[in-house]
């Protein structure tokens, strides 16, 4: 599409964008002046009251409950190491409670690098010369899924930049997704992460079966939001973000997954607005954020603020935002992406209590199909640190004890929003993702595992998690071994609860 | 996307499976690629893998507590005039659906 075309088609949606925004029906759920004294209230907090809140917290991992918007601006201000201690280990418990020991294993696949939009911090933005930008024909997703199912992947976050095409073009390609076979592997579920559309588009996108629907704000704080985001763009519009969601649901996506990109404002401020995002989405629809996401600032090519910005934490205070989302919403899946290093990422999967990561990933246009190993920066949006493959990292997971999972049942029997949530909320939703935990490694360590790593998977995880079943739900074992056996047996796959 | 009419519509059938087939949930999801979306149900879901029948094209039914050639039959037969009026609720509710190749509202 010619840059003329593009410029009109960017002013036109602008116009309506505008337009939704005025007759919206929703009220702003973000109060910066509220966040600000909630966060100076809760300064130099007592230890009694920090453990009120951990017991709360315990107990909401049963009902559901999220904390009150104070309590987390008290945890938020916590400074002794002893509470981070309690916390952190809070926040472990309440994941094996609610989710069991297992990390569901996916891939972002970068389907589109096309965008309108000039956000100061990406390296895909629009003013941004020095990465290469581009969007997959459906030949090259082709080759890119198939790199992807080769060595096992089953679950996709399927990522584009904001596009003329983009809905029509993330219709067509995750309908692609779900066509792609090689020998046993296929990918079972899409997820999408791409800019916010109207009812009608999402209706479209629904229609296609995808998993999540993903839309990250950034950042809760307007001034900031507006500072990075420039005026004229799609993506300089807050309350047309701030309701993605909201649309989505309305078009009848019940999936949705919130997230910051953490270091483009004091984190205590973006941990309050995710809260009273969630809130918002809770009482609108009944059905909360499916997960939350907390990418860190990473630098990228020709990109100075990635490395510059002020608020930029560290790895402690990002420790911190993880375990505090956890305590603050116990049902939501939280997701640890490969930005991080692996010795952080080891710490903070036990400290934070995250039950979704990513292996093994490329994160430019085409990287899994172009590169073995290396990563090539010109045409990333960021770089990663954490660079293991997938059957390292999947090694690594077992080795610490935890169950890879490659699980994508809940969607295909019916468990999605309204009826997901009191699974997640009440706490049992540990017995299925264990038992398909179990069933899903199986799969992975017959047909794509190295030696090593099956060694470990057969002879120490999964008889572990196969105890867990015979002592947690044992109406189930019999099934799971039989699952098992046929599997082994009789070549069957894709058996799940 | 159904209306409330007939998601209550959905929850009351469902809840007379339960009661007179004597089982511990039913619900209904609509058929999208590989994804069943849940659409409304009844009863408590138990760990183990749902029965499921395609309803039509579009709509499939789950349930938890009974299985078998003649559980299924039992439940289409309950189910025959619903699944005509849930189709046409769907059809409605997911229409103006943008038509692909055609940016009509940019």
């Amino acid at each position: 599409m010619s840059a003329t075309r593009t410029a009109t088609w960017q002013s036109k949606r602008l116009a309506r964008v505008r337009r939704w925004e005025t007759q919206r029906t929703y009220d702003s759920f973000i109060d910066e002046n509220g966040i600000h004294q909630l966060l100076m209230r809760g300064r130099c907090p007592d230890s009694k009251a920090v453990d009120d809140i951990i017991q709360k917290a315990r107990q909401n991992a049963t009902t559901g409950a999220l904390l009150d918007p104070q309590d987390v601006a008290v945890l938020a201000n916590v400074e002794d190491p002893q509470l981070w201690h309690a916390i952190f280990e809070t926040a472990d418990w309440i994941k094996q409670k609610v989710y069991g020991n297992r990390i569901v294993l996916f891939a972002p696949l970068y389907v589109s690098s096309l965008c309108v939009n000039n956000c100061a911090y990406c390296g895909f933005r629009s003013g941004n010369p020095e990465v290469r930008k581009g969007a997959l024909t459906m030949d090259e997703l082709r080759e890119e899924l198939l790199s992807l199912v080769k060595v096992g992947h089953k679950r996709l976050i399927m990522v584009y930049g904001e596009h003329p095409s983009t809905y029509e073009y993330m219709c067509r390609t995750v309908e692609s997704a779900y066509r792609v076979k090689h020998g046993h592997g296929e990918i079972r579920r899409a997820n999408v992460n791409a800019a916010p559309l109207f009812v009608d588009e999402y209706k479209a996108v629904r229609s296609v079966g995808i998993g999540t629907y993903q839309i990250f704000q950034e950042t809760y704080h307007r001034p900031t939001y507006e500072a990075l985001h420039p005026k004229g763009t799609l993506k300089g519009e807050f309350e047309w973000r701030l309701f993605a969601l909201h649309r989505a649901q309305e078009a009848g996506i019940d999936d949705v997954a919130l997230g910051i990109l953490v270091g483009l404002y004091d984190w205590r401020f973006e941990l309050l607005g995710l809260l009273f995002h969630a809130k918002s989405l809770e009482q609108a629809f009944g059905v909360g954020p499916h997960t939350i996401s907390y990418p860190r600032l990473e630098p990228a090519v020709n990109t100075p603020l990635a490395s510059d910005s002020p608020h930029r934490v560290t790895d402690d205070d990002f420790r911190k935002i993880v375990a505090i989302i956890r305590l603050m919403c116990p049902y939501t899946g939280s997701i640890l992406t490969a930005r991080e290093r692996p010795d952080l990422r080891r710490e903070v999967i036990r400290q934070g209590g995250v039950s979704q990561m990513d292996a093994g990933s490329r994160i430019a246009v085409g990287g899994y199909a172009r590169m073995e190993r290396d990563h090539i920066p010109d045409r990333q949006q960021f770089l990663l640190a954490d660079t293991r493959s997938l059957d390292e990292f999947i090694r690594d997971l077992c080795l610490e004890g935890y169950l890879p999972s490659f699980c994508t049942a809940g969607y295909r029997e019916g468990r999605t929003g309204a009826n997901f949530m009191p699974l997640a909320k009440h706490a049992t939703v540990k017995n299925f993702c264990i038992a398909n935990g179990v069933l899903t490694f199986q799969e992975y360590l017959t047909d794509y595992a190295s030696d090593a790593t099956r060694r470990v998977g057969r002879e120490v995880t999964i008889p572990r998690y196969l105890d867990w079943i015979d002592a947690n739900v044992p109406s189930l074992a019999p099934k799971v071994r039989a699952n098992l056996a046929k599997m082994e047996q009789e070549s069957h796959r894709d058996l799940h609860f | 996307m159904i209306t409330e009419a007939t998601r209550r519509t959905l929850e009351a059938k469902c809840k007379a499976l339960c009661d007179d087939c004597a089982l511990e949930c039913a619900y209904f999801a609509q058929v999208l690629g590989p994804r069943r979306h849940y659409l409304a149900g009844h009863g408590e879901m138990k760990p183990g893998k749902p029965c499921q029948i395609l309803l039509s094209a579009h709509l499939a039914l789950f349930w938890h507590g009974s299985s078998g050639k003649e559980a299924e039959a039992d439940v289409r037969n309950r189910l025959n005039g619903t699944v005509r009026r849930i189709e046409r609720d769907l059809a409605n509710r997911d229409a103006g659906l943008p038509v692909p190749g055609r940016h009509h509202h940019a």
